[in-house]
């Protein structure tokens, strides 16, 4: 019996380490793909209960980053969705009511990013800001990333290769128009 | 002849290797247009890094609290955990199966018993005597179909009116509730 | 269920002749009796303002770690709660209630999916008051549900209703 209670303890240890280790950075990730901080805090939890529910354990802390960051990217895609559906309809609502202000919109769609890199982000395709994410603030190479999106590493090569090109030309645009 | 952009972004990645790296290097020391595109890219990489998500750590706290209440789930399911049955147990088993009668236990019997014991009746038949953990034993039952029905209570709610989603599931202490009712 | 263990113990003392000393199997069901739970719920439809004036019970039987569903089907909306009682170390239960609301907003023709995870540290006998769709100040014109849970020992059920 006290063996096994034993090895309940471990499990639970090795949960609480992969928590404290892997944390900051989902966080961050989360972040940096939604843009939004409150939004990035639910996909994060999200995420550690999902590892918490998986019956099996993974064999170490390094698989275990590459699955929650499998599942942030999985989380985030249904994010990305809602957020150009509740856009398309904002746009409609804009339409019929020309009248309302401006101001409105960024209540709309989501919470006022202060910071103009993040807003760079925000502009550039879901997928071209997902592989660049991974690449500039998980630092993971071309061939994790791709096993993480189930796509190329010539696939991964050629999308952080474009949201370079796009960051830097809408970086470029906003500095243009600094009155 | 210039390397594509997409090259170039490999190679500040460290994706390029051997010759081909070689190759880039001794490009860029000779030609500024493809040195100024790899600059830029420095240069966004560098924003990119400036670029600080929020704290995490108020956050972090705020998962704890919320996973704590899931901890006893992951105490309950090791408990269910299958221990392999070692051969003669096995064999023991099948016999205890074949004097009680009830094959759906072949099914369940996976688990380490704690005693057990095989007599020889004067009459020849042999009588297994076995004490199985706890959670073998629900098993057991459920083999036996004593806990037949999926425990689930289906509640057809009325046609009207439409129900929406007001806010976040929530639960509380019924006594709790009623005193904060000033909502 | 008390009747069908005692079926079972009385079938397996037939086979074993009856010598008390080898039934360990008997002493070993016990235990699942001991740690039953029985969970006594009241699901409610809330009218916006009034007393509740629809209402379901039921009661089921379970131990410690072993789930209850409760299937809430309506027109527009399907709500499934799973609940599960844990033993905790300091003597109190645990419930915790997984609810999963897949909504078919007619309007829109769109289906939408929340799930929630909550849970409530409880002793037995306290009632405990679940609101899988939500509460809030805003909304009070809609009509809400509400499922009322109590878990009660099933041993001292029992125990009281042999007095």
């Amino acid at each position: 019996m006290a063996k096994e209670a034993g090895r309940v303890k471990i499990d639970q240890a090795f949960f609480e380490e992969v928590y404290e280790t892997l944390y900051p950075l989902i966080h961050k990730l989360a972040y940096h793909i939604t843009g939004d901080a409150e939004q990035a805090e639910d996909l994060c939890h999200e995420a550690f209960i999902k590892y918490f529910e998986r019956k099996k354990s993974l064999p170490d802390i390094n698989q275990t980053k590459y699955w929650l960051i499998r599942v942030v990217k999985n989380i985030s895609l249904n994010y990305e969705k809602k957020k150009s559906r509740q856009r398309k309809a904002f746009e409609k609502l804009k339409k019929t009511a020309p009248l309302a202000a401006d101001s409105s919109e960024h209540e709309y769609i989501k919470k006022e990013t202060i910071n103009r890199i993040q807003r760079a982000l925000d502009k550039i395709p879901y997928r071209l800001r997902m592989a660049v994410v991974l690449k500039e603030y998980a630092g993971l190479n071309y061939k994790e990333i791709g096993a993480i999106l189930g796509i190329s590493e010539g696939n991964v090569k050629i999308r952080v290769f474009r949201a370079r090109q796009r960051l830097a030309q809408i970086l470029k645009e906003e500095t243009e128009h600094v009155p | 002849m210039c390397p594509s952009g997409e090259t170039l972004s490999a190679y500040l990645d460290n994706e390029v290797e051997g010759q081909w790296k070689k190759g880039i290097e001794e490009h860029l020391a000779l030609c500024p247009s493809c040195k100024h595109k790899l600059d830029e890219m420095i240069f966004t990489r560098e924003q990119l890094a400036l670029e600080s998500a929020p704290d995490f750590r108020d956050s972090q706290k705020r998962g704890r609290s919320c996973l704590a209440g899931l901890n006893s789930m992951q105490y309950v399911s090791f408990w269910r955990r299958r221990i392999a049955l070692p051969l003669p147990a096995a064999a023991a088993a099948v016999l205890l199966m074949i004097i009680l009668g009830f094959s759906t236990l072949l099914l369940s019997l996976r688990t380490d018993y704690r005693f057990m014991s095989i007599r020889t009746q004067p009459s020849g038949t042999s009588e297994v005597l076995v004490t199985a953990p706890i959670d073998d034993l629900e098993r057991i039952l459920k083999s036996l179909e004593l806990n037949s029905s999926r425990q689930e209570i289906i509640i057809q709610l009325p046609k009207e009116p439409d129900f929406f989603v007001v806010g976040e599931a929530e639960m509380f202490l019924a006594a709790e509730y009623k005193r904060d009712k000033q909502w | 269920m008390v009747k069908r263990i005692s079926v079972l113990i009385l079938l397996v003392m037939a086979i074993f002749r009856g010598n008390a000393q080898d039934i360990e199997l008997e002493e070993a069901l016990r235990p699942i009796l001991d740690k039953a739970l029985q969970l006594n719920i009241i699901a409610r439809v809330l009218p916006p303002g009034a007393e509740q004036e629809w209402n379901m019970q039921s009661s089921k039987l379970t131990i410690p770690g072993r789930s209850i569903a409760v299937k809430l089907l309506g027109e527009n909306i399907r709500i499934f709660v799973m609940l599960t009682p844990y033993w905790q170390e300091n003597g109190k239960l645990l419930l915790v209630a997984q609810g999963e609301v897949v909504l078919s907003e007619t309007a829109e023709s769109e289906v939408k999916y929340l799930s929630t995870v909550k849970s409530i540290p409880i002793s037995l006998g306290e009632k405990v008051l679940f609101f899988p769709l939500g509460v809030s100040k805003r909304f009070r014109k809609n009509f809400n549900i509400q499922l009322e849970i109590e878990i009660l020992s099933y041993k001292d059920l029992l125990e009281k209703s042999a007095d």
